[in-house]
């Protein structure tokens, strides 16, 4: 695993806790295998999470302009960045 | 505080002591959708406080937005970031003239800050600036908008096309104008003084900060800490609003109210506004006027039929995609007349004495709001009477019809429950797991989510629906077998408060999105179609395909207004052709 992609999966892992917190939501045990569709987190959650990463990391998977699969599970969602950065 | 109109705008503006401060006023500039709806208690505590501290405050909804005028649509005003930065210098002109304030400070929540910040760099009357967690980037908001509404509607939005979400409808024009905000590249003027509370300290935040700073701007970073309620607050709760300490301390520090404000509240024209169709009034009612609601009223002819509009959870009167104010437009131009009120301690509606800074819990007995409403429409010459609400809205305008026999028509939309269990409701809610509104809220997202991933989740979607379905079936077959063994009553309460309703000959239209979690508490009752309502005559149900829970979706919304329209029309008698008793006096 390289650095950068080290780095950005601790940065996406951080996220989803963050806004987790914020929006006080009850996080299933982070793997990657966990469907976003049981991790407890909502569609506001995941929208803001993409914002932050986009502030953060300066990724946007989302306005490549290609069709994105949208991701099932939480480490199709951490794949999608690491394609991207 | 004063209700004001400028420019199609509405807004508050809240006057400092007199003897105090006055020359300097401050302008808040909400977020926007959910962000304004969730801090709209929070902002009128602020302004609340800093008018107690000194400041005129003016807090007011963009055009297009709360209760001004203006739809969704801003093509004709040059697009959304246009109209709505423009609105902003109209605010910021209109107060100092109002108040003869010679300084500013703007203030600004999430998009909001967007919108103060870059007003703060291209006026030169403006001495701080407060930011609430800004939005940075316009870039990564939209896109922020983008997921969500692509999750919401469960299908992939098309570029170049135009975005709608919620009330708006975005040009790709508007969206790339809102997309280039970069906080970042604002010139804000040496001595400015600005303030930035952050929820977290993001590397856009941190930019901002360095970047300012090198410009001879004198910029400091408060935490969040105690402001969380401005974004966010359970269901089923009460909140104490945010605590702005730390805030005002560095207010009175950096950008002192000086002078001495001695004339009293400004003389200002009473506040009005006028939507095509309509015209708009403020209303203050109740107990010492602590209730707020907005009278919309056909601008042509007169009308003795009023609907109540009552909140849905704990949104204010203009209600989530402002469905409370097209509501209150379509039955004006239908020409009914319609009061969009606060119930105590929500929105513009204060709290009892002791509890002003608390958002109430939005089951708590409402009751004698709405008969103070109605007592005060009754004033004004209105004598028919109808009640409207959105899920707990819903709960409430029933309770109200059958605590008040002047509500002949009532229009329910996804009512999640007919009673609450006694004792401790706040535990309750809190603690059932398949209680009606859980359910139905915990259902809302998945289908959000499946429907999003649809085609890769499909096996498991569609078990879990079947699960679902069997579960409700089941129930209500339980529910059935157990009445015909008579071990619950033959006719619970929603059975019998609808028979008492009818046997006023009131009428009663009962709006569900399709899902089988919406219409649960319904069908538990009287069956999904609503076989058990064949006795009463004057009860409708209709299912909308495509609406939403919270009617955040146009399309359904529309359709819903449309039906609730044409149900409060459809009996309503000739309405008088001279004005009626009292309402020029009243709405003088």
């Amino acid at each position: 695993m390289s650095v950068q992609t080290a780095s950005i999966r601790s940065a996406v892992l951080e996220q989803v806790k963050l806004v987790a917190e914020q929006q006080k939501k009850h996080l299933a045990p982070l793997t990657d295998a966990l469907p976003l569709l049981e991790s407890g987190l909502d569609s506001l959650c995941l929208a803001i999470i993409v914002a932050n990463l986009e502030d953060e990391l300066g990724l946007d998977p989302f306005g490549t302009g290609n069709d994105v699969a949208m991701p099932v599970t939480l480490g199709d969602f951490i794949r999608l960045y690491e394609h991207a950065g | 505080m004063t209700p004001v109109t400028f420019d199609g705008c509405f807004g508050w503006l809240h006057a400092p002591r007199v003897g105090t401060g006055g020359d300097v006023a401050v302008l808040i500039c909400p977020g926007l959708m959910q962000d304004a709806l969730l801090s709209y208690c929070s902002l009128r505590l602020l302004a609340d406080q800093l008018a107690a501290a000194g400041y005129w405050a003016l807090r007011f909804d963009y055009p297009g937005t709360g209760d001004s005028c203006g739809d969704g649509d801003m093509r004709d005003a040059g697009g959304h970031w246009a109209a709505w930065r423009r609105s902003v210098d109209v605010a910021a002109d209109w107060l100092r003239a109002a108040t003869g304030a010679r300084r500013l400070v703007l203030c600004g929540l999430r998009f909001g800050g967007s919108l103060a910040t870059v007003a703060a760099a291209e006026r030169d009357d403006v001495a701080g600036l407060a930011l609430f967690a800004p939005v940075v980037r316009g870039h990564s908001y939209m896109r922020q908008l983008f997921i969500e509404g692509q999750l919401k509607s469960g299908r992939p939005l098309v570029k170049d096309k135009d975005f709608e979400y919620r009330e708006f409808r975005f040009s790709p024009t508007a969206l790339a104008q809102m997309s280039k905000v970069d906080l970042r590249q604002a010139k804000l003027r040496p001595g400015q003084k600005v303030v930035i509370l952050a929820r977290s300290n993001a590397t856009p935040v941190q930019d901002c900060v360095r970047a300012w700073t090198a410009a001879g701007v004198g910029v400091v970073s408060l935490g969040w800490e105690g402001l969380e309620p401005m974004l966010r607050h359970g269901l089923t709760d009460e909140y104490t609003l945010p605590d702005f300490t730390g805030f005002l301390n560095w207010l009175r520090s950096a950008v002192p109210a000086a002078g001495a404000h001695t004339a009293g509240p400004p003389a200002l024209e009473p506040a009005m506004l006028r939507p095509p169709g309509c015209i708009e009034t403020p209303l203050r009612f109740g107990d010492d006027g602590r209730l707020f609601g907005m009278l919309c009223r056909p601008d042509r002819g007169v009308t003795e039929t009023v609907v109540l509009i009552c909140n849905a959870g704990r949104d204010p009167h203009y209600g989530g995609a402002r469905q409370g104010v097209a509501l209150a437009r379509r039955l004006a131009a239908g020409g009914i007349a319609s009061l969009r009120m606060d119930f105590a301690g929500l929105g513009d509606s204060l709290g009892p004495p002791g509890a002003e800074n608390v958002l109430s819990h939005i089951f708590a007995n409402r009751v004698p709001d709405i008969h103070a409403a109605l007592d005060t429409l009754e004033q004004i010459g209105f004598r028919r009477f109808a009640a409207q609400g959105l899920c707990a809205g819903a709960y409430h305008a029933f309770h109200g019809a059958l605590a008040d026999r002047r509500i002949t028509t009532l229009l329910l939309v996804n009512i999640p429950l007919f009673t609450l269990p006694g004792g401790n409701v706040l535990g309750y809610l809190e603690r059932r797991s398949l209680s009606p509104l859980h359910y139905l809220r915990k259902l809302a997202l998945r289908e959000n989510w499946v429907a999003l991933f649809q085609g890769k989740l499909g096996v498991a979607a569609t078990l879990r629906a079947q699960y679902t379905n069997a579960l409700t079936r089941l129930r209500s077959k339980a529910h059935g077998l157990a009445r015909w063994l008579r071990l619950v009553p033959v006719q619970n309460f929603a059975g019998r408060a609808l028979e008492t309703l009818a046997g006023r000959g009131a009428r009663t239209l009962f709006v569900f999105s399709p899902g089988e979690a919406e219409i649960e508490a319904f069908a538990r009752e009287f069956g999904r179609t609503g076989d058990g309502l064949r006795s009463f005559n004057e009860v409708a149900v209709r299912i909308i395909p495509g609406m939403d829970h919270d009617l955040s979706k146009v399309s359904g919304r529309y359709t819903a207004e449309t039906f609730m329209v044409e149900f409060v029309a459809e009996h309503r008698p000739p309405e008088p052709v001279y004005p009626p008793r009292h309402r020029n006096a009243a709405l003088a």
